[in-house]
């Protein structure tokens, strides 16, 4: 369970965040939009735990968080196996074996089979996400955190890179806290979405989309994309 | 006009290759034209060379510069190294150092040479220390904008993933600082081959290059001189060409996305 | 909160420099005679070496050593850098030329030019002019190569003349990154025209260095060496650093010549 209460969030005299309150738990996905700049990375780094808020609680039971970043952020002096095995490196009931073992099934999932020996300049953009993913989900996350993770992504790679995750979250159903600024990704994935707008950021809709995931076919999510397009442009 | 784009390379290497001729054909003249007692003709200079790398004498001389370089290398690392990461760290300590490193960058070598003879006397001990401190700004700096320069979106995930602080030094910190420090560290190892045989000379050493061209000065003798220029030159060219160059293919394997 | 950073990091250089002083006294006070001096007797024999006019003699006939050094590498180096960085053929032609004088000890060629021009001025400016060459060339390469391509099609579009061109655009984009070379090749050609004296001159700044170890003067060799730092000091401040605040004035943000132009 992960829940905001009235969190409100500044940097120096710049109220960045107001009063933003959700409720996220028993393996729902909740998009957040908005414009950028809004502030939308600072809820996912206020739930990581690595900032904190100015005023407002947030509870957490969240143990193993999983973060995918932008950008792939792997460490480039490493291979991908190396990559995905560091965040492993806390459980001590691993062994090194049983590490690199989870991680190679990890990226074997994610298609990733011949490449753990890679180093990530010499992989493709799509690829170093994918490794950033298998990451993410190698720690069998209790709450997934993921931040405009395919943006700059050509359209036929990000679907790929949807399906995937898709099948992962079939996998290992968690929560996860979605942020994007593309309605259509939201309405793939999520169970709920919030918009932020205004300055400083307040939640000002939200949606919830009933039909699960598997069942939303295309003219659902065309639907319901137009529908959130709606809200945040506010017409 | 500079045409955007890349020089083909076998086109690079010819007109390298026609530099190189082109002075070794204008060093031949100017030979010819002011006599071998003035500019020695370059076979019987790469002859000297050869004689040098052969003699025991010459390899004794060389040897004792070589073993000075290698003890000042390694005390240099290990205090520009340290002095460098900590200073990344600690701001206000990189500028209580700066005054230090902004006047040993500034001194005349031939300076703090002297300075170092008066306090301590002279000797092969003076000679690694002046090599030390005079290579200290260059080595420390570079590693201070190595730690400077690490990546935050890394530190971020780091610690987003709850990554353990000694997992953070050996997967993160230690790979990114060494692997830009030690360029830095090669470039300090040619200054530190010029700065030694310089001390030599002024501190009066006995053995070593630098008493081996005072010699050869006082001689006259300038086919000596050009053996051991070309010498030195070279062991320095190999040191900050070739090995830079091995090192960044090496770096290159994870480099090269960014 | 800017103000105060700035303030606290200019405290904490002079932190530094006090730290050195105070080290410096303190060994002062413990080592025999003959050992380091105190700050006070550093600054009598400054004032001594002042007050005979050997300071200025010294010191006018290295500077002035210094600048025709300078000024020959520098020009050299400034016509050899233009072509080379227009010409691609012969900028790799000269590279094995600059790579290798960028190799040489100074010393092995300081005891050369001793051999060639005797003991005298000779030596002094031709290792200055030696050294300045390949910085002076490197830096105005670079600025060059580094020429904003988006710059030279604008102007390739509207047709614009060469002398204009050359005006407006080549001559300001090579000035800053020549400022920025000149900063640093300065600052080295001083103490090259320094050791050359110390080796294979009668005067100047670094014959005069080369004495105190006679008279085991130390107090003398620290007031040199003070002269020297102030030399290079001067040098910042006085030519430098208005320079490039000059030239900062239309620095664009993210295109600019790298060429170092101080933070």
């Amino acid at each position: 369970m992960l829940e905001f209460i009235n969190v409100t969030k500044s940097f120096g005299s710049r109220i960045i965040l107001e009063n933003i309150s959700f409720r996220l738990e028993n393996n729902r996905i909740l998009a957040i939009l908005g414009p950028s700049g809004i502030g939308k990375t600072t809820i996912l780094r206020i739930a990581a735990g690595t900032l904190r808020p100015d005023s407002g609680e947030v509870r957490s039971d969240r143990q193993r968080i999983g973060f995918v970043f932008q950008e792939p952020r792997l460490l480039p002096w490493r291979t991908a196996l190396a990559n995905v095995t560091l965040v492993l490196k806390n459980n001590k009931a691993l062994t090194n074996k049983e590490q690199a073992e989870k991680a190679a099934a990890m990226l074997k999932r994610l298609g990733l089979q011949g490449f753990a020996h890679y180093y990530p300049a010499q992989l493709s953009g799509g690829m170093r996400q994918r490794v950033a993913l298998a990451r993410a989900f190698v720690l069998e996350p209790d709450l997934l955190l993921l931040d405009e993770p395919f943006s700059g992504l050509d359209l036929g790679l990000k679907s790929s890179l949807q399906q995937m995750l898709l099948e992962l979250l079939a996998w290992h159903p968690t929560d996860m806290l979605y942020v994007t600024h593309e309605p259509h990704d939201a309405v793939l994935l999520a169970d709920q979405a919030i918009v932020l707008a205004g300055e400083p950021g307040r939640i000002t809709a939200g949606m919830e989309l009933d039909r699960p995931r598997e069942q939303r076919d295309q003219l659902y999510l065309h639907a319901q994309a137009a529908k959130l397009t709606a809200i945040l442009t506010g017409s | 006009m500079i045409k955007p784009g890349k020089y083909k390379k076998k086109l690079a290497y010819f007109w390298m290759a026609l530099g190189i001729l082109a002075l070794g054909a204008g060093w031949q003249w100017i030979a010819m034209l002011y006599g071998p007692l003035i500019v020695p003709l370059p076979v019987e200079t790469i002859k000297a060379m050869l004689g040098l790398l052969s003699s025991p004498e010459g390899l004794a001389e060389i040897y004792q510069t070589f073993y000075r370089c290698l003890i000042a290398m390694l005390l240099l690392t290990i205090t520009a190294v340290t002095a460098g990461m900590l200073a990344g760290f600690k701001p206000w300590l990189a500028q209580l150092i700066k005054p230090l490193s902004d006047i040993l960058i500034a001194i005349p070598p031939v300076a703090l040479t002297l300075l170092v003879i008066f306090l301590f006397g002279g000797g092969g001990v003076q000679t690694v220390a002046v090599a030390v401190a005079l290579g200290f700004p260059l080595l420390y700096g570079g590693t201070l904008t190595a730690v400077r320069s690490l990546d935050r979106d890394l530190l971020e995930m780091f610690r987003a993933y709850k990554v353990s602080k000694t997992v953070q030094l050996w997967d993160g910190f230690l790979p990114a600082v060494i692997y830009a420090v030690i360029p830095n560290i090669l470039l300090a190892a040619g200054l530190v081959v010029r700065l030694m045989v310089m001390a030599e000379i002024i501190v009066g050493m006995q053995r070593g290059i630098g008493p081996a061209l005072s010699i050869a000065r006082v001689h006259m003798d300038t086919e000596e001189l050009f053996a051991w220029l070309l010498l030195m030159a070279a062991a320095v060219l190999i040191m900050e060409g070739v090995l830079l160059y091995l090192t960044k293919k090496h770096l290159l394997r994870w480099q090269a996305g960014r | 909160m800017r103000a105060s950073i700035g303030s606290l990091n200019r405290f904490l250089y002079l932190a530094g420099i006090i730290i050195i002083l105070i080290v410096w006294e303190s060994i002062a006070v413990r080592v025999a005679a003959g050992g380091l001096p105190n700050i006070h007797a550093v600054l009598s024999s400054l004032l001594l070496l002042a007050g005979t006019g050997e300071l200025w003699q010294h010191l006018l006939i290295s500077l002035h050593r210094s600048l025709t050094g300078f000024a020959t590498g520098a020009a050299l180096g400034f016509f050899a850098g233009a072509a080379a960085g227009f010409s691609k053929p012969l900028y790799y032609l000269l590279k094995p030329l600059v790579g290798i004088v960028l190799c040489f000890p100074a010393v092995v060629v300081v005891m050369l030019a001793m051999v060639w021009f005797g003991i005298g001025a000779g030596v002094a400016i031709f290792i200055t002019a030696l050294f300045t060459f390949p910085l002076i060339y490197i830096s105005v390469v670079e600025s060059v190569a580094l020429m904003d391509e988006q710059l030279l099609e604008m102007a390739a579009v509207y047709r614009i003349k060469k002398w204009r061109l050359w005006w407006h655009f080549y001559l300001p984009a090579l000035a800053t990154a020549i400022i920025a070379g000149f900063a640093f090749a300065a600052g080295t050609a001083f103490r090259k025209t320094v050791m050359a004296e110390l080796f294979g001159s009668n005067d100047g700044v670094g014959y005069a260095m080369a004495m105190t170890r006679f008279e085991l003067d130390t107090a003398a060799l620290f007031a040199w060496v003070t002269v020297c730092l102030l030399v290079v000091a001067a040098v910042e401040l006085i030519l430098v650093k208005p320079l490039t605040g000059y030239l900062r004035r239309w620095r664009l943000p993210g295109k600019t010549t790298e060429a170092g132009i101080g933070e």
